[in-house]
């Protein structure tokens, strides 16, 4: 027992022994932390390019004895491409810079570097850098003198005058037929042979398309331009941004232009090919956007869609509920197809189809139920007589509050109950009563863009040579109070637009932010 | 011996403190080496060319290592055989290695890493059975040693019938389909108006490495070959025929492209 006991005390003595002298080479100081924090960064900032001079005079607090501080500012395109690096826009203390960037939403990066101890702090604000082109309605219209023009409203009531003689010098040929906006559109500058991205707007006219850059108003392309082949011999019908891509529309077909926000070339914006060659087709203007983009083939009377990456799909009459009416071989004429999303999230959306028979007044509402599916999609027809809406001029559907289209006869505004099945007279305060030439529902509802957000219905007159568009809020759909806004110019304004510099491809992924009908 | 065992220690124990010290001398290796440029095979098949054409060049990279000279030096290659396979035969499918004219052409000029050697490839009608391999090997010579022991040997594939092109795979696979050789032709008759030959290095230049690849003109691509597709669908269906399949030996299925 004395030997095991021996034993074990001359272990532990040992032990201690052992690391008794063990030099501990750690470099840990418990001293007071070495500090450095920049502030007086604000979180965003919005400044106009070639206008506006970005001054910050940020506070850096350091502990450090004796700081030796380099400063180093510098901006990234916040939706940035694989291969692009940030710029350096100043290496100065104070930041005063002049505006010159393109219009777009960059990432501002302040890094302070202590060359004294190497240590560094950085601090990030959002910068959005416009000019008068980022914001406002873009409105399509025939010129008074002929041809298509484009006007556009600023959110400050001014009002820019015929863009496109200013971009082009000359008018489009051809009375408008159509103006689409794709909020995230690359393509190839042949000028620098380098990729581009841009919103752009796709005005189609009865000669013709022209792809605007809303950065600076730039045609981007045209119909000689826009194919990797020779152009096709067609009518434009429609452009429009269809999520991982730009969807175009002729009475020849449909195409998609693929675009990537992650790789180093995100696509040249030109189009190939019309989908589904092996079919004859003719589509028409209407259509729909979500997620999924909805079309009307008036050559075989049915629907097709393409989802986001552009595959063609077509509907069938398979697995639905309907045996009586068939969503192919619709003999009628399509007048409206309007987009609902009231109950619906996800892929879901409703669609309203309005058809008029081709050899009586009778109208036909055709209730779709779209799921991104090539499933019979048809849940119901309502048989529509001995209305005003059997006379209707123009249709627009509320996308958002109410089961209901607006429809007009003359000056006259009406909505039409399609739960109810009953018609209505609208008479909202301060319009005038012109003739109306278009009626939709259209809003803006980004959060991150919410003073600007809003949600109205949009009404389009024309008389006497000039155009007045009225905008009204509404509850339940049904409009509400004075105009919000009127708008007003030379020409007959046919179609609407609203542009935002912080739409992106994220933006109007999220199909209820943007409208979805055509 | 107490001391002996102390001094051996102590000299042991400070030549371990040395032993770890990095000498990072300046490269002063004066052998000179040779090895090819890359470990991938060339395919090379006359079948994109019209019948006049009866002889190419094939060209085959080969990098020195090592200083660069101011004279010329002399690359040295022989073919390996295999009697497992079908080698191709000098004077027949190509220009033997020790033709005269040769030694002219495998020259690494003056102050140059790198050089592609031109093999003269000919179009014989045994070509259009059956696919031949020339497979080169790297000898060393008096301005060479070799180089990388992995990079020595080259294949070369000669054909006059579609042969798979070695880089026809991963995401090839997804855009185009699996190979075939009846869908590898009708890519061809699709990219022929746009003076296009779907090879390795129209694969290449379509699907670059990292995130380089333009989607857009994927989708171009896929829409040019199913619209020939097409073309041809219909004209088959004129004539009663059925669809297009592809060939029995990569399945004969129906073909089709992804859109």
């Amino acid at each position: 027992m004395k030997n095991i006991l021996r034993t074990a005390i001359i272990i532990v003595f040992a032990a201690i022994s052992a690391t008794a002298c063990y030099d501990s080479k750690d470099n840990y100081k418990y001293g007071e932390e070495v500090t450095l924090q920049i502030n007086g960064l604000k979180e965003s900032y919005d400044l106009t390019a070639f206008v506006d001079v970005l001054k910050i005079d940020p506070q850096i607090t350091t502990n450090s004895p004796s700081p030796t501080l380099e400063y180093t500012w510098t901006v990234l395109p916040s939706n940035y491409r694989y291969n692009e690096t940030t710029v350096t826009i100043s290496q100065d203390a104070i930041l005063e810079y002049p505006v010159t960037l393109t219009p777009d939403n960059y990432t501002l990066t302040l890094d302070v570097h202590n060359t004294t101890n190497g240590q560094r702090a950085h601090a990030q604000a959002l910068l959005t850098v416009v000019n008068d082109f980022s914001r406002g309605f873009y409105l399509l219209k025939e010129s008074s003198d002929g041809g298509t023009e484009m006007d556009l409203h600023l959110p400050d009531g001014r009002r820019l005058d015929n863009l496109i003689e200013q971009s082009l010098g000359y008018k489009l040929t051809g009375s408008p037929v159509s103006m689409g906006l794709s909020c995230f559109y690359p393509f190839l500058d042949e000028q620098t042979a380098e990729y581009q991205k841009t919103k752009a707007l796709g005005v189609c006219t009865s000669d013709g398309i022209s792809i605007f850059n809303v950065a600076d108003m730039h045609e981007i392309y045209n119909h000689n331009t826009m194919f990797y082949t020779d152009p096709p011999e067609e009518s434009p019908l429609y452009f429009t941004f269809c999520y991982y891509g730009t969807a175009y529309l002729s009475n020849r077909g449909i195409y998609f232009s693929t675009s990537s926000t992650s790789l180093a070339r995100p696509g040249s914006g030109k189009f190939g090919y019309r989908k589904a060659p092996e079919l004859e087709y003719r589509p028409t203007i209407h259509s729909i956007f979500d997620r999924n983009f909805y079309f009307f083939d008036e050559l075989n009377g049915r629907f097709f869609f393409i989802n986001h990456n552009g595959h063609f799909n077509y509907i069938t009459n398979e697995n639905g509920t309907q045996t009586e009416h068939s969503p192919i071989g619709i003999p009628h004429e399509l007048l409206h197809l309007g987009r609902n999303k009231v109950g619906k999230s996800g892929a879901n959306v409703t669609g309203y189809a309005v058809f008029k028979d081709r050899s009586s007044s009778k109208r036909y509402l055709y209730h779709l139920a779209f799921a991104g599916k090539t499933d019979n999609p048809l849940t119901q027809v309502d048989e529509i007589e001995g209305m005003s809406f059997n006379n209707a001029e123009c249709y627009g559907t509320n996308e958002l509050d109410s089961h209901i289209i607006y429809f007009s006869v003359g000056g006259q505004l009406y909505y039409y109950d399609i739960m109810g099945g009953t018609e209505h007279t609208l008479n909202p305060n301060g319009f005038g009563g012109e003739q109306i030439v278009f009626i939709r529902n259209k809003f803006w509802r980004e959060s991150k863009d919410e003073d600007y957000n809003f949600n109205y219905v949009v009404i389009g007159t024309y008389n006497a040579g000039k155009y007045k568009v009225y905008m009204y809020n509404t509850v339940g759909g049904i409009p509400t109070g004075s105009p919000v806004n009127i708008l007003e110019g030379d020409g007959k304004a046919l179609h609407m637009q609203y542009v935002s510099p912080i739409m992106d491809n994220t933006s109007l992924g999220s199909t209820s932010y943007y409208p979805g009908s055509y | 011996m107490k001391k002996i065992l102390f001094y051996i220690l102590a000299v042991s124990v400070s030549g371990a403190f040395f032993s770890c010290e990095d000498s990072l001398d300046p490269y002063d290796d004066p052998n000179n080496r040779i090895a090819f440029t890359s470990t991938s095979e060339i395919n090379y098949t006359f079948a994109y060319y019209d019948s006049e054409v009866v002889e190419d060049v094939v060209s085959v990279p080969v990098t020195a290592i090592g200083f660069v000279t101011d004279y010329d030096r002399s690359v040295s290659l022989r073919q390996v055989t295999d009697p497992e396979r079908l080698d191709a035969v000098p004077g027949v499918h190509y220009l033997a290695l020790d033709d005269p004219s040769m030694s002219s052409k495998m020259i690494l000029q003056a102050g140059k890493t790198r050089v592609n050697i031109p093999i003269t490839v000919y179009r014989d009608p045994s070509l259009e059975d059956d696919e031949y391999t020339l497979e080169l090997e790297l000898v060393p010579n008096d301005d060479f040693e070799l180089g990388f022991p992995t990079r020595l040997r080259k294949i070369v594939t000669l054909a006059d019938v579609l042969v798979k092109p070695s880089n026809w795979k991963g995401a090839i696979v997804s855009y185009f389909g699996a190979y075939g050789t009846m869908r590898h032709r009708v890519m061809n008759m699709a990219a022929a108006p746009y003076g296009q030959i779907i090879d390795y290095d129209w694969i290449k230049g379509i699907n670059p490495s990292g995130s380089d690849v333009d989607m857009g003109e994927i989708a171009f691509w896929k829409g040019a070959f199913n619209t020939k597709l097409t073309e041809i669908n219909a004209e088959r269906e004129a004539n009663e025929q059925d669809p297009l399949c592809e060939d029995t030996a990569y399945g004969g299925a129906i073909l089709t492209f992804p859109q």
